[in-house]
């Protein structure tokens, strides 16, 4: 259904390219909640933009290939690309604070794009947001509001009414709801799942809190230093994680219904993504580095289940 | 164990101008809390519960409305000089949130580490110097002294912080979300070098929060803030493995949970009260379903099995 295929993206100064998504490919079928996880820094919210076509100068997408129903959205005109947008994949942005207009009514910001680029008229176009914003318990009084009078909790739940308008198929969601709080969180978390249920749409779900995406997931991609490094189903990469920056990660997590007396961080930072990486971007952080580990570079292959790029296995 | 900390009844209120009407903002609407020697007490609770108000009255960056604070048994008066401030600073410090925020990104490490020195007049500054970043695992200390904050990584920054507020010797470190902006492979890096400290250095710890599986790793005691008050104390593990006020249970039930069977859905509609008007009694009543008539009342504090609920249950 959406398939991104050997993308290559980055951004590029004069002098320098930070290659920030290296060679990633990742299918999200019907009804899949594809969770992909990783630290800032690691290229996951480019991974997003660029397999949109939304990655802006100086972010460049090198090589690869977006297909969404068939289409390579990478290959598409603006204007063509306008018409796929939100009518097959849809983004929920990170703080629903920045992305809203504040000066726009709910309803107004809502109904733009439907009117603009797929020739609603205003009316049906207010009919449509009403709708919708029905459908993530928003009462349609609320539609003409400006975004200061609504709540953290209800701002995103207005970008997500927004993400629903055309019903697309596949739906982006880079962390939305880690500027909210935990009880906040939770209820909009649960009301994109019976949005899932009941109206049969795909997430990927772009985060940095690993314990959230396990709970949540059905698949699960880890990604380091612009790479998949570990991509399988969520529960059972959590049960018996392969790579050692999965292992780490894990470790690395204080739980809270787990009594561990102790939990270990992962040494080091990760690699400078303007240099070519030799072997494993791991490796100088990984406790069980050995020699192979620098000379060959490591590629995903399919281990007990899962898919893991590690010379361990 | 000896308290270092002891508030008793502390209440701050800000007030805001609406137009011609002049309201008052309920922060903290009586606060009991004790910090004993050793001891990490983690406050958690939600955005605009008084956490963060509580820790900066209690580092005297704002004047309390009304109660009493005592430090090692004696009470602090209003008003200190000079003299008494100085000697409060050294014993009480403060880490924030943001790293990157908290330290001035034209100065270098070493700079930022003598500033308490020079303030407080100690000497043998850089013997000092590279012992505190020994302390914080910033080794070899040398490679450190000369660097800018932007040429660390944010873990790196945050032991800097840690650094700076440990190098006057203090008993008592205000942690206000430490750990928040940091990512989760160092996270548990600075939790443990907050035990690290605990125990060899003798520093108590208040830490604010919401993440309640960081507060129940590095705590003794955790103390759960809503609108204002205090609802539950008690000691860390009892509190999350076994919640008693309604909305600790809510603050359990909604934080994540790789172990969790994700059938478990939770009930919860509304949000905090108004603190400009807050209900009289429970504050939590409007949202609980165990709600009584009784819970309109004002709701004192009851000890059961060990610890402290606000909660008309027990």
């Amino acid at each position: 259904m959406f398939e991104v295929l050997e993308l290559n993206a980055g951004y590029e100064f004069r002098n320098r390219f930070v290659h920030a998504v290296r060679n990633v490919s990742f299918k999200v079928e019907q009804d899949d909640f594809f969770g992909i996880a990783g630290e800032s820094g690691c290229g996951k919210t480019t991974l997003m933009l660029a397999s949109l076509g939304l990655l802006k100068k100086p972010g460049k997408v090198i090589s690869g290939r977006v297909l969404v129903e068939g289409l390579n959205l990478l290959a598409l005109s603006n204007d063509e690309l306008k018409k796929v947008r939100w009518k097959k994949v849809s983004l929920v942005t990170q703080s629903s604070m920045n992305s809203l207009n504040p000066v726009m009514k709910v309803k107004d910001q809502m109904a733009d794009v439907l009117i603009r680029n797929h020739g609603f008229s205003k009316s049906d176009a207010y009919e449509l947001v009403k709708e919708k914003l029905k459908l993530v318990g928003i009462t349609p009084d609320r539609m003409e509001s400006y975004p200061h009078q609504l709540s953290g909790g209800m701002r995103q739940r207005v970008v997500i009414a927004m993400a629903l308008l055309l019903s697309p198929r596949v739906i982006f969601m880079d962390e939305p709801t880690t500027a909210l709080d935990v009880v906040v969180q939770r209820s909009i978390l649960q009301q994109i799942e019976e949005l899932k249920k009941k109206e049969h749409f795909s997430i990927v779900f772009i985060t940095h809190d690993i314990s959230l995406l396990f709970e949540l997931a059905t698949k699960i991609a880890i990604m380091y230093a612009g790479e998949f490094v570990e991509v399988g189903e969520a529960t059972l990469v959590y049960s018996r994680p392969l790579h050692p920056y999965t292992k780490g990660l894990i470790e690395a997590l204080p739980s809270i219904s787990k009594d561990l007396e102790k939990y270990k961080s992962i040494p080091g930072r990760p690699p400078d993504l303007t240099l070519k990486i030799e072997g494993c971007p791991f490796r100088e952080r990984c406790s069980f580095a050995f020699e192979r580990c620098r000379v060959e570079k490591p590629e995903l292959r399919f281990v007990n289940g899962r898919w893991v790029a590690c010379h361990l296995y | 164990m000896s308290s270092v900390l002891k508030v008793i009844g502390l209440k701050k209120e800000f007030t805001i101008r609406k137009g011609f009407k002049t309201l008052t903002l309920k922060a903290l609407r009586g606060v009991d809390l004790e910090l004993n020697e050793n001891e990490i007490v983690s406050v958690v609770g939600e955005s605009g519960c008084g956490k963060t108000t509580l820790l900066r009255v209690l580092a005297r960056l704002y004047e309390p409305t009304a109660g009493k604070i005592s430090l090692f048994g004696e009470e602090l008066p209003r008003r200190l000089n000079r003299k008494e401030e100085l000697k409060f600073r050294k014993l009480v410090q403060m880490v924030f949130q943001d790293p990157f925020a908290s330290l001035n990104p034209t100065k270098r490490v070493s700079y930022v580490l003598k500033r308490p020195l020079k303030i407080h007049r100690i000497e043998n500054e850089d013997q000092i110097m590279k012992n505190v970043l020994e302390d914080v695992e910033l080794t070899p200390p040398e490679s450190f002294l000369e660097k800018f904050p932007h040429e660390l990584s944010g873990g790196q920054r945050q032991r800097v912080v840690f650094a700076r507020a440990i190098i006057t010797k203090p008993k008592i470190i205000l942690a206000d979300e430490p750990t928040s902006m940091l990512d989760v492979s160092i996270k548990s890096g600075i939790l443990n070098l907050m035990l690290k400290l605990k125990e060899e250095h003798g520093i108590s710890f208040l830490h604010v929060t919401h993440d309640l599986a960081a507060a129940k790793y590095i705590s003794n005691r955790i103390v759960v803030m809503y609108a204002g008050l205090i609802v539950e104390e008690g000691e860390a593990k009892e509190i999350v493995n076994r919640p008693m006020h309604p909305y600790t249970m809510l603050l359990r039930e909604a934080a994540p949970d790789p172990e969790k069977s994700s059938s478990t859905t939770l009930v919860d509609v509304g949000e905090p009260p108004s603190l400009i008007d807050p209900p009289l009694g429970c504050p939590f009543e409007p949202r609980c379903k165990y709600a009584k008539a009784e819970c309109k009342e004002p709701v004192q504090m009851r000890e059961v099995d060990g610890r402290k609920v606000r909660c008309v249950l027990y």
